[in-house]
């Protein structure tokens, strides 16, 4: 026994110190250097190295793998391995790995270092599909094709680990597009975002918190500006408070956002062009000395009491707001509108965060004006402004 | 005479004698610890000769005396509670039998560290399998106050646990036990040996870019690499202790990887799974027995974790282990087998443009 237990532990090692052999046996090293003077060359020392450490050398594989067969008493293992209990390992279990590694591929420093963390959780993605479809293709050879694979899993799978892979498969394939820097189309957007959209209350109930927000940062970064410097500031102010709005409200209404993102991206994505939006516009008289306009959200919290509108539609969630105002309504929008633009047009910052700063400064200015006409202004002026902060120091 | 210094700065003195007289009493015993496990999880009198035992050691560890007269106390009053428990008429076979034999091994019980011990004979085997790429630690144990997974005592014992810090460039490192004292027990005392196997295995000597709880290779991969060399030295570490050692180090593994709702017990399960995966293929591939199997796959594990790479490509290069091995991998596989390639090609892989 323990010879061969010398033997096969110098035929894995190959080239090894007697201190390093002796790890994998019980023998003192002059057993040991006797078995192996004894192997007919399959194992020849190599050198002696200073304070009487010895290597040797494997010289003949083969020669030394049959030595090793030929010391195996027939029928009896060497070491009959004391647990051979195999770990099984649930699709849950692999996805939720799976799904920490696309996290953290969001933290990632380098697009080294993401493209790596991506290729670990895509490998798993594909082990698992591999082993829920009926066996064919090995798993390695799986396409993580969002759509493709959508079809076939319903088939052969229970609702949750289907709504939990269809996501994972498409924050990977997002991250593979954000890592290679490829834009992908608004309308392709939207279909990933409708395919989600009936499995909400399921990704809700299973507590998906971190991947759901991966999946949002991700498709909200492919609406993100390109170049700042194209857009004008009240522009770019307002988008960049509509993404940041939908991505917050993922911690509070996964359905609310879900539903918030597809006119979120038909109103910014990238293929309709570069909507200019402004933060005031009359869009039609109407009888009565009203009027139908479009105006940056937070304005209308800055309005006194006695000024009268009626909220109509959700022109961009979280920033613009279509409504039904009076005259004197709507003048007074239109005041604030431009004060605030003026504003962002002077500024030399032109950071994101800066602009909403720059909102919640000529907020407290407009608060200060307006309390003379309604004390309830400054509480919600600094209620918004609270807001605004947060969304400001949140990720865009 | 006084109590000395604890040898652990972390160490109250009072905690520290407690560990130690627990510790010397389990390795006087250890030839009988897995049966003394067994018959102290069931009602009778081992399990009150088991809470005599415990009384005493709070008692004696309350005094300021040294090492060796704490021990010596807690061994004699525990000698006269289990007289106590051989008196009585009611006493089944086994259990006369077991605390006759605690008895007479209990009275061997000394002041020496045991604890310590086992960490050198661990070091020292681990130090021979690394080599030049070895980190000599120091041991570090520290008292926490509650049990490490927060379990309840029946089903987890192991009130015990071990990490190693984070050396960065040093030569040098730290083995840091966390011992929850008041719930130490024999069975804790018996995963000491694959605790300290775990650290010097999976870290001590770890080239890599950072610290991750939850990576599928250094928690996974080595980890099964852990309890092979655990049943490998088990013997050598302490032949006494041996068989409860493995026995204790098969029991903990299951409550780890039974825990997969941690970041860290689903590292575990899915780095054991591709160890068994390569084992497969190395039996399958070259026909070997298991056991020569599974000698490869922890020779590679360790030469792995002595290649200088980030952390991230040792858990990819896991997460290709999965049955079948893709082509290009058995490839570099049959190449490091026959010697033609390093364990560090086996991180070259491609990876999605």
């Amino acid at each position: 026994m323990s010879t061969q237990r010398v033997l096969a532990a110098a035929a894995a090692l190959r080239e090894f110190s007697l201190e390093e052999v002796a790890v994998f046996c019980d023998e003192p090293p002059s057993v040991i250097v006797n078995v192996l003077e004894n192997t007919a060359g399959a194992v020849t020392r190599l050198r002696d190295e200073p304070m009487g450490r010895q290597v040797w050398r494997v010289q003949d594989p083969e020669g030394l793998r049959r030595r090793v067969d030929a010391e195996q008493p027939a029928g009896e293992p060497l070491d009959p391995p004391a647990d051979k209990a195999r770990v099984d390992v649930s699709h849950a279990t692999r996805l939720q790995y799976a799904e920490q590694t696309l996290i953290e591929c969001g933290r990632g420093q380098s697009s080294d270092e993401r493209r790596v963390l991506l290729a670990t959780a895509m490998n798993h993605l594909r082990q698992v599909v591999a082993n829920t479809l009926p066996p064919g293709r090995p798993w390695w050879a799986v396409e993580l094709s969002p759509i493709e694979l959508g079809v076939e899993l319903s088939r052969y799978t229970d609702a949750a680990t289907f709504t939990r892979l269809q996501l994972d498969v498409e924050v990977a394939s997002l991250t593979e597009h954000d890592l290679t820097g490829r834009p992908v189309a608004t309308k392709v957007l939207t279909d990933t975002v409708q395919r989600l959209q009936p499995l909400t209350s399921l990704l809700d109930k299973q507590r998906m918190h971190g991947v759901v927000g991966r999946f949002f940062d991700l498709v909200i970064a492919q609406v993100a500006p390109n170049q700042e410097s194209s857009v004008a500031a009240p522009a770019r102010l307002l988008t960049a408070l509509a993404r940041r709005r939908v991505r917050a409200e993922v911690e509070h209404s996964l359905d609310g956002a879900m539903r918030s993102l597809v006119p979120l991206l038909r109103n910014i994505g990238r293929d309709d062009g570069d909507r200019q939006h402004g933060l005031y516009e009359v869009l039609a008289d109407l009888p009565g000395g009203r009027e139908h306009i479009v105006v940056y959200s937070d304005l209308l919290q800055l309005l006194p009491r006695q000024f009268g509108w009626q909220a109509a539609a959700e022109r961009l969630p979280g920033a613009l707001t279509e409504a039904v105002t009076e005259s004197a309504t709507s003048s007074h929008l239109k005041l604030c509108a431009n004060m605030l633009e003026q504003d962002l047009l002077r500024s030399p910052y032109g950071s994101e965060p800066a602009l909403i700063g720059s909102a919640v400064h000529v907020f407290h200015q407009l608060a200060e004006k307006g309390a003379g006409f309604d004390d309830s202004i400054r509480s919600r002026s600094d209620r918004t402004c609270c807001e605004l902060l947060s969304l400001a120091k949140a990720l865009a | 005479m006084r109590g000395a210094t604890p040898p652990y700065a972390d160490l109250e003195p009072r905690i520290w004698r407690n560990l130690l007289a627990r510790a010397a009493i389990y390795h006087a015993t250890r030839t009988r610890l897995s049966v003394l496990c067994d018959m102290v999880r069931q009602p009778g009198a081992v399990q009150g000769a088991f809470n005599d035992l415990e009384i005493q050691v709070m008692e004696c560890a309350a005094e300021d005396v040294d090492d060796e007269t704490t021990v010596s106390r807690v061994v004699a009053a525990w000698d006269r509670a289990l007289a106590e428990k051989l008196g009585l008429k009611q006493l089944d076979e086994a259990a006369r039998r077991l605390l006759e034999e605690l008895q007479v091994l209990a009275r061997c019980a000394s002041g020496k560290d045991p604890i310590h011990q086992i960490f050198t004979g661990v070091t020292s085997l681990a130090s021979a399998l690394y080599g030049s790429y070895w980190r000599p630690p120091t041991l570090v144990v520290s008292h926490i106050r509650s049990h490490p997974r927060g379990a309840l005592l029946p089903t987890d014992p192991y009130a015990v646990s071990a990490r190693t810090p984070w050396p960065g460039q040093n030569d040098k490192s730290a083995v840091e036990l966390l011992v929850f004292c008041d719930a130490f027990g024999p069975a804790a005392y018996a995963a000491v040996p694959i605790l300290f196997i775990h650290e010097c295995v999976c870290h001590v000597a770890a080239r890599q870019d950072q610290v991750k709880n939850d990576s599928a290779f250094a928690e996974g991969l080595l980890d099964w690499a852990a309890y092979f060399f655990l049943d490998m030295w088990a013997g050598r570490i302490d032949s006494g202790l041996s068989g409860a050692a493995r026995t204790h180090a098969r029991e903990l593994r299951h409550v780890l990887t039974r825990r997969t709702d941690t970041p860290e017990g689903r590292a575990r399960q899915l780095g054991h799974r591709a160890a068994e995966t390569l084992l497969s293929w190395f039996e399958e591939t070259y026909g070997y027995g298991s056991h020569d199997a599974a000698l490869r796959v922890s020779i590679l594990a360790v030469k792995l974790n002595q290649v200088e790479r980030p952390l991230r490509e040792k858990d990819h290069f896991v997460s290709r282990l999965g049955a079948p091995l893709p082509p290009d991998l058995e490839k570099v596989l049959k190449g490091w087998s026959e010697n033609r390639l390093d364990a560090e090609a086996l991180l070259v892989a491609p990876v999605p443009a």
